[in-house]
């Protein structure tokens, strides 16, 4: 019997009980299938859900352990793909008005590793329409809700994919991430997003938002399943020539140990921690004690030109995603969502001397981070500084001062992006809202096993990832 | 704001000014959408203007790939 309980387990749980043919992944499938399609008049996460596709995956799965054919980790795994990643005969919308009926001819690259992994698709998850935004409120699929109240967003771009994980409705919902966009909806959903190094994963048949910010990723429920998911997700593609030929290691390997002697931790105070809730920057340094507790040395550090990085982010981010759009903003500029109009028709107004000078200076921001991490292997900071806000708010207040609920979500987060270094999202507590808080580990190009590591071995000295939503109680 | 980034804005916004011919096709009330994102925006960008890597330096990446693994 696939009880609730199991559905909110840890992927690395159902996975051991998968292989043990304990559990069959069609019967699990069929609840999950079923939690799901009732979900949707609460959460509102998915654009499509494909019944037939998962449950015909499952029956291949359950016959293949049955004959001895295990494939994995994630065989037989029910998990949502971001309605962003082509899916062959299933339509891709990007949660606009614009691809409402596009359906692809081909599977994204990532879609195509996880599916030979055995992994079962439940379905499209939604976006912010185009990922242009941090709020997954799609005027034209409705907006999804935060599993943890269901007046708040789900933050975003991956909103869907975050809140379905976190709700227990899936064991993995992968993501894209342009200034935040993994780790901004695992931050508001209390779940673990991670955006894996630039050139790492394959975008290939991932509709992009800016070539040379975005990257992919999985949304998960713990440490682990992040490691298992990223060692399937990553590699090299030729459709994709920015991923690189580096052999892809086994994430797993390091996630026993909770010993961090001699780990060095960077904290970046002067530039993470002011200007924030006091609760979140109470977690984070909270966290940061007991990573010392556990035998990392932890000490404060500043970047060099991290001043520069929102301008970076914003020059290079704002054009690239206006030269994606330039054809539709012409011709279908009434069809996409008014936010996400404005903020790709301003790219428009980017000069090229603009885009030009910030692709100059980013290489210094990128070696600013580097001589950082020469010292520390990893830093912390906070993800958001704030915990995720009521849905339909353009304005919140930080410490007294008011700022744009958009410029907030990414603050702390764009300049991961900028640099493409590897950045893990987890849980770091909960507010007096029972709303999570987040913290993010930064490490060096390619060292994602330094954070996976990092924050294996936080999780394992705190429960904030046994705590889940209950969603199911605002069922009518 | 400084005053070089404050006349970058300026002149900027300028060219969305209704007037302008560069400009006839867009509607007040959208122009005015439109400058709550811009503004904003390029105040961020322009403030990269007081950034001074060095004269001639550094040489621009070529693409996206040389430019990630030709400065780790």
């Amino acid at each position: 019997m696939v009880t609730q309980e199991l559905t909110m387990a840890s992927l690395y749980e159902v996975q051991e009980k998968i292989r043990n043919r304990e559990l069959s992944p069609v019967e699990l499938t069929q609840q999950m299938l079923k939690n799901l399609e009732l979900s949707q008049g609460v959460l509102n996460a998915m654009v499509t859900i494909t019944p037939e596709i998962a449950l015909a995956q499952a029956n291949r799965a359950e016959q293949e352990i049955l004959s001895g054919n295990y494939r994995g980790p994630l065989h037989g795994v029910p998990i949502v793909y971001k309605d962003l990643y082509y899916t062959k005969n299933v339509r891709t919308t990007a949660s606009s008005k614009i691809l409402s009926d596009f359906v692809p001819d081909y599977d994204a690259t990532v879609v195509r590793h996880l599916t030979d992994a055995g992994a079962v698709m439940l379905g499209k998850s939604q976006t912010h329409e185009f990922a242009k935004g941090g709020l997954t409120d799609s005027p034209h699929f409705g907006p999804c809700r935060n599993p943890w109240q269901l007046d708040r967003v789900p933050g975003g771009s991956s909103g869907g994919s975050a809140a379905v994980v976190a709700a227990g409705l899936a064991f993995m919902g992968t993501g894209s991430d342009t200034a935040g966009s993994i780790r901004i909806p695992a931050a508001c959903c209390g779940v673990v997003g991670l955006k894996p190094t630039y050139g790492r994963v394959s975008r290939h048949g991932i509709f992009p938002l800016a070539w040379s910010l975005d990257h992919v990723g999985p949304i998960t429920r713990s440490v682990w399943d992040a490691a298992i998911c990223l060692g399937v997700m990553a590699g090299y593609d030729s459709h994709d020539p920015t991923t690189v030929t580096l052999p892809v290691p086994d994430y797993t390997q390091g996630l026993t140990d909770i010993d961090l002697t001699g780990v060095k931790v960077g904290v970046p105070i002067k530039q993470y921690f002011e200007d924030l809730d006091p609760e979140i920057k109470a977690g984070v340094l909270a966290a940061v004690d007991r990573l010392s507790d556990l035998g990392a040395e932890c000490r404060e550090v500043e970047i060099p030109n991290l001043e520069y990085t929102l301008g970076v982010q914003m020059a290079i981010g704002m054009s690239e995603a206006a030269a994606i759009h330039h054809q539709w903003l012409s011709e279908r500029i009434e069809d996409y969502a008014p936010d996400v109009r404005w903020k790709l028709e301003a790219g428009r107004f980017i000069s090229a001397v603009d885009y030009l000078r910030a692709s100059q200076i980013r290489p210094f921001i990128q070696q600013g981070f580097s001589q950082v991490l020469s010292e520390v292997d990893v830093l912390v900071t906070p993800t958001l500084p704030i915990v995720a806000p009521f849905m339909g708010t353009e304005m919140v207040s930080v410490n007294g001062k008011p700022e744009s609920v958009s410029d907030v979500m990414i603050r702390f987060t764009h300049s991961s992006n900028v640099t493409g270094f590897p950045t893990l999202a987890l849980p770091c507590g909960f507010n007096s809202e029972n709303l999570p808080m987040s913290m993010q580990l930064i490490g060096r190009p390619f060292a994602e096993t330094d954070v996976l590591r990092v924050g294996y071995a936080y999780e394992q000295v705190t429960q904030w990832h046994t705590r889940h939503p209950h969603w199911e109680n605002d069922l009518t | 704001m400084s005053q070089e980034v404050d006349s970058a804005v300026v002149i900027t916004m300028d060219h969305l000014k209704v007037d302008n011919p560069l400009n006839t096709l867009r509607p007040e009330e959208n122009r005015v959408e439109l400058l709550k994102v811009l503004v904003p925006a390029l105040t961020e960008i322009k403030h990269l203007s007081t950034f001074n890597p060095g004269i001639g330096e550094p040489h621009i990446p070529i693409c996206c790939k040389q430019e990630v693994t030709m400065h780790w």
